[in-house]
């Protein structure tokens, strides 16, 4: 018994409630674990989790990489984060309260209800037709014939409701889809299966509209199972905005929701958190982060009358801000309606099985008719020619069709699951095959977003052990930094007095009644002019004896250089944009080999570059993380972001790479053109089945039995060339 | 031949009743997790009782 769903709600209520608990001293939070891939990760979760303090019950879900946790109201996601940190794990915070996730649930489970129905059904009419088949006579042919209607009716309408509701709509905006024909041969087949068992007839097609209806619940079932496996992970990883703010209220301040917030109202922000809204720095000093918004991975100083946008994070010191922008009217916002414009304009997209559904819908019909048509002119029976035409009807049915892409699709994004890759959108990887152009963004796309110290051998350990005692105090990146790498080299940290972080400036504090300072050059250094290069670098010194420099460079991601040589060779045009300044962008794209490379842009230079691609009849693929990428990112033709990005960009992609693995592109193309010639080959397979049984039919050869056996045989042959390895 | 007047019966009904467990089992959760039911199953720690 899965309980996973059970703790979900209280039974029945699954799906109606749109939040997750009704419980309020207790809820439910949702983690992606990637890593979960054998028992004892199982085990270790959930066991792990469980002697946590507030952790009522946890249930990892093995098919979708998922752990539900059930605890009290004082456990948040990064509890748990940390948590399975110490347990080995690196974990994501999913919202579950976007209800599309329970929609996929429900529909997954009402389809595979449907395909037992169809398939139970479909089992005892074919055990009857063999029955028939083989010779059965008179009324023992006329009681298989009755009994079959008896299971087929009933049956037939409750599992070919999806294709009637699909086709139904579809025909209500004059358009024709894959669901129509089918719809029709389903119909149409058991009516006038039911007009010849009257009239004692002897042939009845409900084994054929059975298997019909069975091959395609398969096909769309798995189709729901590929969206249900990849959104649920991609889709909800946690906000990354805050939305919460403390607003001034009569000198008070009290903790309000972002969108309660106006125009003019006066917001607080200390230092740690990320700015909720775009204002203007009435008070206050300090350092934000806007890497996340711009791709600059050095901070910016803000001071009294500086603007701010939502997103950013506050460094070191705590700043008072003036709202300027209604919540709807923030730079996040603007761009996120902007994501939307573009990407109404990508919907139009149509997939190969679109296309196919295109050439295909029409012409079934218009061979069923013209097959009806001639025979009712050549023999004036009304009754042979309508079996006839439904017998054309039955053959052509895009059954293997129906199933040529799903298959494929679900087969390839499983593959792709297993590696870290999530595919969200089902046309994603065919277009991918079309890729000429790829469009990097620099910070957290090809670097980690973090600074890496290149020097630290060349300072000695008593003047590092100082560096590091005093950067310690600090959020600052380049700090940060600095700690890191000589906690990783043991160097011992000392106690200091009177630690002072001056935004904008640097560090300072006394060791043994020595001054110690640590922060940018103007300050440090104020009087010296050789060290200016455009390295990112912090000084340091102990009251006025020498100046040391610490160097840093921006982390590569692992794999990016080879990457980018793979793609090279593919004949893929490579191109970096970034918003970073330029010099330090120009220096990254030399450092692994990209040739195309422009900094300090903005993003709707960037959503501009990839629409004039666009205009010369270039395929472009962009991969980037940031809020500067989003616009880009929902107007390029396919679009990937490592799981680390911002949610506006993760909504906006086709493609997530988890754990950071850019490098896998070269892979994930190659697997993306595999899978596009497997689409190819079922379209052929289908194709020239039809190219066989379509005469066959039309000259009034197929019996009820031929019928049967050329549709399972195609769809079972599409199938398996699917699934081969 | 009469035989198959009380066969054709029972054989649907067995077969109806497989129908209802399965649609029982899908609407219990059964068929959430195939895969992590067919890990649990090799661990004794995670021996689960209803």
């Amino acid at each position: 018994m899965s309980q996973f769903y059970k703790t979900l709600t209280p039974s029945t209520t699954l799906f109606k409630t749109e939040g997750i608990s009704t419980n309020p001293f207790k809820h439910d939070l949702f983690l992606h674990v990637p890593q979960i891939h054998c028992s004892g990760c199982i085990s270790t979760i959930e066991k792990g989790l469980e002697k946590l303090d507030g952790i009522i019950s946890s249930r990892v879900h093995y098919g979708l990489k998922r752990v539900m946790v059930t605890a009290t109201q004082e456990i948040t996601h990064d509890h748990l984060v940390l948590r399975l940190k110490d347990l080995g794990f690196t974990a994501e915070p999913l919202d579950m309260t976007v209800h599309n996730m329970q929609r996929i649930n429900e529909r997954s489970k009402n389809l595979l209800l449907r395909l037992a129905v169809s398939g139970f059904a479909c089992m005892n009419v074919m055990l009857m037709s063999i029955a028939i088949w083989s010779g059965a006579e008179d009324t023992t042919r006329q009681l298989f014939y009755w009994l079959s209607a008896l299971i087929a009716l009933p049956s037939l309408a409750f599992s070919s409701q999806p294709f009637f509701i699909n086709a139904f709509s579809s025909l209500k905006k004059l358009k024709l889809n894959m669901d129509v024909p089918i719809s029709l041969a389903i119909f149409l087949s058991s009516v006038i299966s039911l007009y010849e068992i009257i009239l004692d007839g002897k042939h009845a097609y409900f084994d054929a509209a059975l298997t019909l209806t069975f091959f395609l619940l398969c096909g769309r079932y798995l189709e729901c199972l590929t969206r249900k496996r990849s959104q649920s992970a991609a889709q909800q990883l946690s906000k990354m905005l805050s939305h919460k703010a403390l607003k001034y209220i009569s000198g008070n301040v009290h903790l309000v929701n972002v969108f309660e917030l106006k125009v003019g109202d006066r917001v607080k922000v200390s230092s740690g958190s990320i700015i909720p809204t775009d204002g203007i720095v009435i008070n206050g000093e300090s350092e934000t982060d806007r890497s996340i918004i711009s791709g600059e991975n050095i901070p910016f100083s803000v001071k009294s009358g500086d603007k701010v946008y939502a997103g950013e994070f506050n460094i070191n010191g705590s700043l008072d801000i003036k709202v300027t922008n209604s919540q709807d009217d923030t730079y996040l916002q603007r761009i996120v309606n902007q994501m939307s414009i573009s990407e109404a304009e990508r919907n139009k997209y149509t997939s190969l099985s679109d296309k196919a559904a295109e050439i295909y819908a029409p012409g079934v019909h218009i061979l069923a008719l013209s097959a009806f048509i001639f025979w009712i002119l050549f023999t004036l029976d009304f009754r042979y020619s309508l079996n006839i035409s439904i017998a054309v009807l039955i053959i052509t049915c895009p059954c293997a069709l129906g199933l040529a892409v799903p298959t494929v699709i679900a087969s390839t994004s499983g593959k792709l699951f297993k590696k870290g890759i999530l595919v969200k959108t089902s046309t994603a990887l065919e277009r991918l095959t079309e890729v000429d152009t790829i469009i990097f963004d620099k910070t957290g796309t090809l670097t980690t977003g973090k600074l890496k110290s290149i020097n630290v051998s060349e300072i000695p350990k008593n003047i590092l052990s100082l560096a590091a005692s005093i950067s310690s105090y600090s959020l600052h990146p380049l700090a940060k930094e600095i700690t890191r790498v000589a906690k990783s080299k043991g160097v011992k940290f000392k106690t200091l007095d009177k630690v002072n972080e001056l935004p904008g400036k640097g560090l300072e504090a006394f060791y043994e009644g020595k001054k110690l300072c640590l922060g940018k050059k103007d300050w440090v250094y104020p009087n010296e002019k050789s060290l200016a290069n455009n390295s990112i670098a912090t000084f340091f010194k102990i009251d006025n004896q020498k100046v040391w420099e610490f160097k840093f460079l921006e982390e590569i991601r692992d794999g990016v250089p080879q990457m980018l040589k793979k793609l090279q060779n593919l004949n893929l045009d490579t191109v970096v944009l970034s918003g970073d300044n330029v010099s330090s962008t120009n220096k990254l794209a030399k450092s692994i080999g990209i040739k195309k490379v422009r900094g300090g842009v903005s993003p709707n230079y960037k959503m501009r570059y990839i629409k004039y691609l666009n205009s010369r009849g270039h395929k472009v693929l962009m991969v980037g993380d940031g809020l500067n990428d989003t616009a880009a990112l929902s107007r390029a033709h396919v679009s990937i972001c490592p799981s680390t990005a911002l949610d506006a960009a993760k909504a906006s992609v086709d493609i997530i790479i988890l754990n950071g693995k850019i490098s896998l592109i070269p892979t994930l193309l190659k697997i993306a053109h595999t899978s596009k010639t497997r689409i190819i080959q079922n379209f052929l397979i289908a194709g020239i089945y039809n190219l066989i049984a379509v005469p066959i039919a039309t000259l009034g050869f197929v019996t009820p039995l031929i019928a049967a056996l050329a549709m399972s045989s195609s769809s079972i042959a599409v199938s398996l060339n699917a699934l081969r390895k | 031949m009469n035989i198959i007047l009380i066969l054709l019966p029972l054989s649907l009904l067995l077969g109806a009743i497989g129908l209802l467990l399965f649609y029982w089992a899908v609407k219990n959760n059964q068929f959430d997790d195939p895969e992590g039911n067919a890990q649990r199953i090799l661990r004794d720690d995670l021996d689960e009782h209803p």
